[in-house]
């Protein structure tokens, strides 16, 4: 409470002004948007009729991304999936190379747990596709974190020093950008590659990560001219640190969504490379290989049917999430729901 | 007294948002005649902008909604037309002007054709090349040198001052008898402000027709408007003729408006803001909006809204319980009205 | 505007040099076509000496590669290192049947996707917003391959147990030529066609969607409907057509998983297409083969790109004149 004096002559209290995010007005503008969906880092007022609700930053994107219902029901499926893709020697009845030849292309049934039928060697299908799951959960995953945290530091670094290196840096991003990319990978897994999930997943990463330096780049290109005015005044010597505490933050949310995104198109990519015969080869599980196996067997729809299905699913999860995790993140909410 | 042109009476405007309803516009009255230049002042969020363009119903409806109220225009209520009947009053008899010109005109149709649409939406028989001497006409009238050429050119061709130039020529290109200006400077410079204002009291003076100048600068009040309305929270604080408020104001807000301007004319050694921030307009203070900012705040105001009342005369009215005690106190500017 | 072309056709050279060296160094690293050939029964020692003289195998790849760019103006993209025929005709006649896969499913997906954009965001939040923003969520998650099989097995289902062939599963052409050809080929490429148009569609129709909000709540349409403008002309005159622009970049970007697309699908309904001659190129690791692939791909992508900046530059003057 600070003291005014009245025209009277006597002396009253008003409430202290609130503190606020960067000197930004709290109310709206027009009146369309609202006061608190604005600026989450808004700390609290004790003053009636000024009650926002104390929301850090993240708290309020968790409750953004909770309100999206396929969001969550994405991630519940990606929980239960990529589960028993992590705990596959638990989950699948038998192991991924089981052979039993009296049981051969049987269909789906509940005896012996053949919930997906066996192959032509008599595999059990269902267990096969639980390991090829863990298998494009590795890859995914692996792809996803590298690529990001290549395309961020290349992104940030282009984006910072700008010049010749940021020059030199984009033109190869385009390079790769104006390449087929299918082809290229295919070329790279037939010509490198020895059928290993690694091999493969490291060569996906190589060529991932330029959409996320990109995306990095622009942010520190425009973050840059601000925050480097601003920094520049207050700090006086404004040291480059600083900048990456500043600047970076911003850009999490967009690697964040993008890297969940590059889950999925990760394992659709191997799984396309697998199909073809030039990624992940037995004895490494591959959903993708496992679809290629079945198309021997047409007329044995659940060979064909089940591990396509479970990669439509698991990218269908993914996509969900990584759609929630954009809701949540990505500040420029300027449209409103009803 | 002649008969009002508009008269508005208890509109209220709210938004349904994520996190709450917000009370744009909580009951707003007021009259405008034909011929004048009402300003409406307020800061962001005060609802200035909203309740014109409830008028128009401009509004985005899913979020948006006009709870009450009703707005008097030659005898129809504009709040309670038919679709069909609010599009042949828009841009004919009542037009509206925005702030930004380089995201209010279209960047792939040129100028031209954007202004000839004003005409031929409303006179769709009229022959073209009438209607092209028509915009030719109105470029001049509004100062945009060698209207032919501009004609067709696109907007991002037009500098900014051109372009706001160029929209209020689209505005009184039919002759409206109600202009609404909602901060038709705000996104120029200074000295590009001046002129656009210029053309603003020259057209007005020509086509005499009735203005509502939205502002937050007082300085184009004083210089622009006839009367003034003070906005404040989606409620009107204070209304009367600009010399009357400009020279004794009676709301704590005008007063902490006024004194908040830096004056030129002399030294100051501390500047006077008002202290607080502007409400949330979902958590609407109780009682009066402004008492948590008020240096005259007391008990009733936490519980009573003020409502507007006449202070001296009918002319100038005002919304606090204590306009009396601000009776003798002058504002920076009283020496320089009077 | 011209300038503009010209200027664009110019930057495409050093692209196109860049990216096919890059290639062809990583190629010639990754194969050893003497290997291949020398396992040729039908190669003497005496051709094989012949061959490596007349194709420089000899010599560094840095100028092997100049060899192989002379090759491709004077000798029509020189000859298959392991069968030794010429790769021109193999080229040109798969890039056509490749070139009608594509076609046909692209045009479809942006003229349908389009459409079907439009009208989501028109209406959105309706029953058919949320079954098509559904329908592209499938699309996006769905691999390739595996729709392409599905469609496959579905059909040869319906063959075996119906007898009636609604649509072919492989292969390019039944009948040889005549009248019925065309119907032939419509039989043959409908499911292929139907495979790449599904992703394509997903894609098209979600960015015209958001394109199209993002645009309906603009300044400019607010503008147009203050002047009293009919909500429909609105539409098409006012947010149609800066919706569309980001559109063409979409498509422009679209173009390399397109061909990755039709590799895929040309592989499982057996096409004789450009994808498909480049899957039997890696597996045999025949350098010039897969080289001519990746040139022609590359040269597909940068015209697309071409056509692409031009249609922008025609839809939003902005950029007209660079």
């Amino acid at each position: 409470m600070t003291e005014f004096t009245r025209p009277d002559g006597s002396s009253g209290l008003v409430p202290t002004a609130p503190t606020v995010a960067g000197g930004q007005p709290l109310a709206p503008d027009a009146g369309i948007d609202t006061a608190v969906g604005m600026d989450p880092g808004i700390d609290s007022t004790a003053a009636a009729g000024l009650e926002l609700q104390v929301r850090s930053q993240w708290s309020y994107a968790r409750m953004r991304f909770l309100r999206h219902r396929l969001a969550v029901a994405g991630l519940i499926g990606l929980i239960i999936i990529f589960g028993a893709g992590i705990f596959a020697n638990l989950v699948a009845p038998y192991s991924y190379a089981a052979i039993d030849y009296t049981n051969t292309l049987h269909p789906p049934t509940t005896i012996n747990q053949h919930y997906f039928g066996t192959d032509g060697v008599g595999a059990d299908e269902f267990s096969r596709v639980i390991w090829g799951i863990r298998t494009s959960l590795e890859v995914g995953v692996f792809v996803a974190v590298v690529s990001s945290i290549i395309g961020l530091i290349i992104g940030a670094v282009a984006g910072y020093f700008g010049g010749l290196l940021d020059n030199l840096l984009m033109r190869i991003t385009d390079l790769v950008l104006t390449l087929p990319a299918l082809a290229i990978l295919l070329a790279f897994s037939a010509l490198l590659g020895n059928g290993s999930q690694w091999t493969i997943s490291i060569i996906l990463a190589a060529f991932f990560w330029t959409g996320i330096a990109r995306v990095v780049r622009g942010v520190f290109l425009s973050l840059r001219e601000k925050e480097y005015v601003e920094a520049a005044k207050a700090s006086g010597a404004g040291d480059a640190r600083i900048m990456f505490r500043h600047i970076l933050p911003n850009t999490l949310g967009p690697v964040i969504v993008n890297g969940t995104l590059a889950v999925g198109v990760a394992i659709l990519t191997e799984a396309a490379l697998s199909f073809l015969g030039f990624g992940i080869t037995p004895p490494t599980p591959s959903l993708g290989a496992l679809v290629n196996d079945g198309q021997n067997y047409p007329s044995q729809w659940w060979l064909t049917i089940f591990p396509g299905l479970l990669i439509v699913l698991i990218v269908l999860c993914v996509n969900f999430v990584g759609d929630g995790l954009r809701d949540a993140l990505d500040p420029q909410q300027r449209r409103m729901r009803a | 007294m002649p008969e009002p042109l508009l008269a508005i009476e208890d509109l209220v405007v709210e938004f349904r948002t994520e996190d709450g309803v917000v009370h744009a516009v909580d009951g707003v009255s007021y009259e405008l005649f034909p011929g004048e230049i009402l300003g409406i002042v307020g800061e962001s969020g005060s609802g200035k902008s909203v309740s014109t363009l409830a008028l128009l119903g401009l509004i985005p409806m899913p979020p948006g909604r006009i709870v009450s109220g009703t707005a008097m225009f030659k005898g129809r209520d504009l709040l309670r037309l038919k679709k069909k009947e609010l599009r042949k009053v828009r841009g004919n008899e009542v037009a509206m002007v925005f702030q930004d010109p380089m995201t209010s005109l279209n960047p792939v149709l040129t100028v031209g054709r954007q202004l000839g649409e004003a005409i031929k939406t409303h006179f769709p028989d009229q022959k073209d090349a009438e209607v092209k001497q028509r915009i030719i006409e109105l470029l001049t009238l509004v100062g945009v040198p060698n209207p032919a050429t501009r004609y067709t050119q696109y907007p991002h061709e037009f500098s900014g001052g051109m372009r706001q130039r160029a929209m209020i020529a689209m505005g009184i290109a039919n002759s409206p008898s109600l202009l609404i200006a909602d901060e038709p400077t705000t996104a120029l410079d200074v000295t590009i402000q001046a002129q656009v204002l210029e053309v603003l009291k020259r057209v007005q003076q020509e086509t005499e027709a009735a203005t509502i100048l939205i502002t937050h600068d007082l300085g184009i009040v004083a210089e622009m408007c006839d009367r003034v309305l003070v906005m404040y929270a989606g409620h009107i604080v204070e209304s009367g003729t600009v010399e009357a408020i400009f020279r004794s104001p009676r709301h704590p807000y005008t007063i902490g408006l006024m004194n908040s301007l830096p004056k030129l004319t002399e030294d100051e050694e501390w500047l006077e803001p008002i202290t607080g921030a502007p409400p949330s307009l979902i958590n609407l203070p109780p009682g009066c909006p402004f008492h948590p900012r008020c240096f005259l705040a007391r008990e009733r105001c936490r519980h009573e809204n003020p409502p507007l009342a006449p202070v001296e005369g009918s002319a100038h009215q005002s919304a606090c319980h204590f306009s009396e005690e601000l009776i003798g106190r002058k504002s920076k500017f009283s020496e320089a009205v009077a | 505007m011209l300038t503009f072309i010209a200027r664009r056709v110019l930057y495409s050279i050093p692209v196109l040099i860049f990216s096919t060296f890059f290639s062809f160094l990583f190629v010639s690293y990754a194969t050893n076509p003497l290997l291949a050939a020398r396992a040729n029964p039908r190669l003497t020692p005496h051709l094989l000496h012949l061959l490596v003289v007349q194709n420089h195998l000899d010599k560094p790849v840095v100028v092997r590669y100049f060899y192989w760019v002379q090759a491709i103006f004077t000798q029509k993209l020189g000859k298959s290192l392991i069968t030794l025929k010429p790769i021109w005709p193999d080229i040109t006649r798969t890039l056509g049947h490749t070139a009608q896969l594509i076609i046909i499913s692209e045009v479809l997906a942006i003229v349908i996707g389009v459409a079907v954009g439009i009208y989501s965001a028109i209406r959105q939040y309706s029953p058919f917003d949320y079954s098509f923003t559904s329908i592209s969520f499938l699309g996006f998650a769905m691999p390739v391959f595996w729709l392409a099989l599905v469609l496959q097995i579905l059909f040869v289902d319906i063959y075996n147990h119906w007898h009636v062939r609604v649509f072919y599963t492989s292969g390019l052409n039944t009948v040889p030529g005549g009248p019925a050809w065309s119907l032939d080929r419509a039989q043959h490429l409908a499911l292929p066609v139907m495979t790449l148009f599904v992703v394509s569609f997903a894609l098209y129709s979600r960015y015209m969607r958001a394109s199209m909000l993002d645009v309906i709540n603009s300044d400019y349409v607010r503008t147009a409907r203050a002047k009293g403008v009919r909500e429909r002309k609105v539409v098409m005159r006012h947010v149609f057509r800066n919706a569309l622009i980001p559109i063409t970049t979409v498509a422009a970007l679209n173009v390399g998983g397109l061909l990755g697309g039709a590799i895929v699908t040309e592989t499982v309904f057996t096409l004789d297409g450009m994808g498909h001659y480049f899957v039997l190129a890696l597996g045999q690791g025949d350098t010039y083969e897969v080289m001519a692939y990746l040139l022609v791909a590359a040269v597909i992508i940068i015209v697309f790109n071409l056509i692409a900046d031009i249609t922008y530059g025609f839809l939003d003057p902005r950029i007209r004149y660079d």
